[in-house]
């Protein structure tokens, strides 16, 4: 859509939208999330209006950046201008990831929920916003950095005081800055493909997003064949939910019981009890992956 | 301060999944409403509907007088806990407690005021500098209670906020939270799974299954008068038993065994001479002292116990009548082994016939 929006108004867009003063810039973005910056000055008032009116769905200045490295960050990963290794590693420093969020409701305050964020994942320099609704920060994994083992707390935080619902994606690390734009559209790609796929599915971590991506177009009567292999324990909703946290606990019982809430003996009960009723022995690597993948799209089939 | 109406309420995902089906109800001010009920029933659907955090497919809600549909989720002036410690891990407790009143823009004294006031409520004045990694899992929720506490909203939703901690502190938090209920007085809607916490906790318990309402009562009505057998089942642990038979000239028939129906009972089983009904007896409505079974001869039976789990000052009987199992709920002064022969006696006065296509009490 933009594409020919570029090609009908390319006197008005220039190719550094950091040479318009602020006030005279028009940034409109498409459903994919690309954007394009106008010269308001070389638009009549009237294609200014219907432009924006069509587009744009933000206040412009929020999206390019407060620090001079938020600055640098959206033009090479939104803007997709030229990358400058150098001038990228004078301020900011390898490894660090990507944490991509989608907010679905109405902030009030982009601010705020910004601080709320940086609070959530400390060593976060930069809170960068797509659109008004889609962002995402760059948490530096240096020695002030710390796993945090409980996402699903931070998503129900950020509703407790903004009263919005939201998806995350951590990404990878990144230790080459090199890579950045290749890492980011791979995985700024990924996440818009995945994320509402699953809809009760809140939070991706690294890899964990591909087996969703992999499922997504799968034929139903396909979908239909492998949930067979479940049909013994279908019913029993408890006895899935369990065996899904072994398996994302890498089968270590005492970690996954710890997640559950309940006895370490009493896990290893209900892996038996799926491992007897199935006779699918997830202790095996190849047939805990099979589960999984069954697992990931079992949720799918319930949800949607 | 409000009551809450829900008038027809549904909520259907992308078209097809039906989560909540014509859902009405009046909550009272100041009441502690439970909706209670198996994984997948609705509860958190339809308390996200009331948050703002899910739009209503169709039908009304009203906060005191306003109908908020349209009413954006921040403006609801409601308060949220759920199942995580929704917490900043970075922030000591204060600044926990006062990030969401800084974020509507409060004077630094009167934050400092409610945090401190809430902070006493919870035990927590003791901790305010303390970082959430600090304290245990009850600490935790209480901070995030109070998070919701400071707003002082209208409302509080609370979404199985205690299923993360041990069985031991989750029975002293549901003391706790009562408490703290009948000193603010606050609107609550609280929503778990366990029937226990409903029991213990609600004004008025809502009993769900397939996004539809069962049964709306006080816990001990709902008890005492489940509506179907679903309810019956659900509520109360162990579960009634259901044993399924025939009603023949004023006895239920049950295989070889005979019980008679007390006239109270019979005269609402009119139409049903000559069906099949289904009993529904609590475990603790099965009696074995010798001196209740002899002054109820007409609902005795002997059977043979598979298993007597001992509980402590009462034990768990499993039986079979009529090949249906059931479990009856006996003092534990009797010694009593599984494979033992054993006289019981039902308390008929105490039971509930439910239809036996529609699952519904006859009454
Ligand atoms: N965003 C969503 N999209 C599609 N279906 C959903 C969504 N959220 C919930 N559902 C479905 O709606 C139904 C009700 O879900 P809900 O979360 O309200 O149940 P619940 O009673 O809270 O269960 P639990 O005790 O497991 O929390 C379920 O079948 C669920 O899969
Ligand atoms: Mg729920």
């Amino acid at each position: 859509m933009l594409n020919r929006l570029k090609k009908n108004y390319s006197f008005a867009i220039p190719s550094n939208s950091q040479d318009i003063p602020p006030s005279s810039r028009l940034t409109v973005t498409d459903i994919e999330g690309t954007r394009l910056t106008f010269d308001k000055r070389k638009l009549t008032e009237d294609e200014a209006t219907l432009l924006d009116t069509l587009f744009n769905e933000k206040e412009t200045d929020l999206f390019h950046g407060k620090t001079k490295l938020e600055q640098l960050l959206y033009d090479t990963l939104l803007n997709k201008q030229e990358l400058n290794t150098s001038e990228l590693e004078n301020h900011l420093t390898t490894p660090f990831r990507f944490i991509y969020f989608t907010v679905k409701g109405t902030l009030g305050n982009n601010e705020q929920f910004e601080e709320a964020m940086k609070s959530l994942f400390p060593t976060s320099p930069v809170c960068l916003w797509r659109n008004k609704s889609e962002g995402f920060l760059v948490q530096v994994i240096d020695e002030h950095f710390e796993e945090e083992n409980d996402e699903e707390s931070i998503i129900d935080t950020i509703t407790s005081d903004f009263f919005v619902q939201i998806i995350l994606y951590i990404g990878s690390p990144i230790t080459s800055m090199n890579n950045i734009q290749t890492h980011f559209n791979w995985e700024t790609s990924v996440f818009h493909i995945v994320r509402g796929f699953s809809p009760t599915k809140r939070i991706f971590h690294e890899h964990e997003i591909v087996p969703y991506f992999l499922l997504k177009d799968i034929p139903d009567e396909t979908i239909k064949i492998t949930l067979e292999k479940l049909e013994p324990v279908m019913e029993d909703q408890t006895l899935i939910e369990s065996v899904k946290v072994y398996l994302e606990c890498n089968m270590n019982t005492t970690l996954a019981a710890k997640k559950l809430y309940m006895h370490r003996n009493s896990l290893q009960y209900r892996v038996d009890k799926f491992i007897e009723k199935t006779s699918i022995d997830i202790k095996r690597f190849p047939n805990a992956v099979a589960v999984y993948l069954m697992f990931v799209l079992l949720q799918q089939k319930r949800e949607l | 301060m409000a009551d809450i109406t829900f008038k027809g309420l549904y909520k259907i995902f992308d078209g097809d999944v039906t989560a909540v089906s014509d859902f009405s109800l009046d909550i009272e001010d100041k009441e502690f409403i439970v909706f209670v009920g198996p994984s997948g029933c609705g509860k958190s659907t339809t308390l996200r509907m009331v948050a703002g955090l899910e739009e209503i497919t169709k039908g009304e809600l009203y906060i005191g007088d306003e109908m908020v549909n349209d009413v954006a989720p921040k403006d609801r002036d409601i308060a949220m806990v759920f199942q995580n410690y929704a917490l900043y891990p970075h922030m000591n407790v204060y600044d926990n407690m006062a990030f969401g009143l800084k974020l509507r823009k409060f004077k630094k004294a009167e934050i400092d005021d409610r945090v401190r006031n809430a902070a006493k409520i919870l035990g927590l004045t003791e901790m305010l500098d303390r970082k959430p990694k600090a304290m245990s899992g009850g600490q935790r929720q209480r901070v995030a209670l109070g998070r919701a506490i400071v707003r002082n909203p209208k409302v509080f939703l609370m979404d199985e906020p205690l299923s993360n901690l041990d069985a031991k502190l989750r029975v002293q938090m549901r003391a706790e939270i009562t408490k703290l209920h009948q000193r603010l007085q606050t609107t609550t809607i609280y929503v778990t799974h366990d029937q226990t916490e409903a029991m213990t906790m609600a004004t008025r318990i809502v009993v769900m299954k397939d996004g539809l309402i069962q049964q709306v009562g006080r816990p001990k009505d709902i008890y005492d008068y489940p509506d179907n057998v679903f309810v019956g089942g659900f509520i109360g642990s162990p579960a009634m038993n259901f044993l399924a038979g025939k009603l023949k000239d004023g006895f239920f028939h049950l295989g070889d065994h005979k019980i008679k129906v007390p006239e109270g009972k019979l005269k609402l089983l009119g139409n049903y001479n000559n069906k099949d009904i289904i009993l529904g007896i609590r475990p603790e409505d099965i009696h074995d002292e010798p001196v209740f079974i002899e002054a109820s001869e007409h609902s005795s039976f002997e059977a043979e116990i598979d298993v007597a789990e001992l509980m402590g000052s009462e034990t768990y009987l499993y039986s079979k009548i009529d090949n249906q199992d059931f479990i009856a709920r006996v003092d534990s002064r009797t010694d009593i082994n599984g494979g033992d022969k054993l006289k019981m006696a039902m308390d008929m006065n105490k039971c509930h016939f439910f239809d036996i296509e529609t699952e519904l009490r006859i009454r």
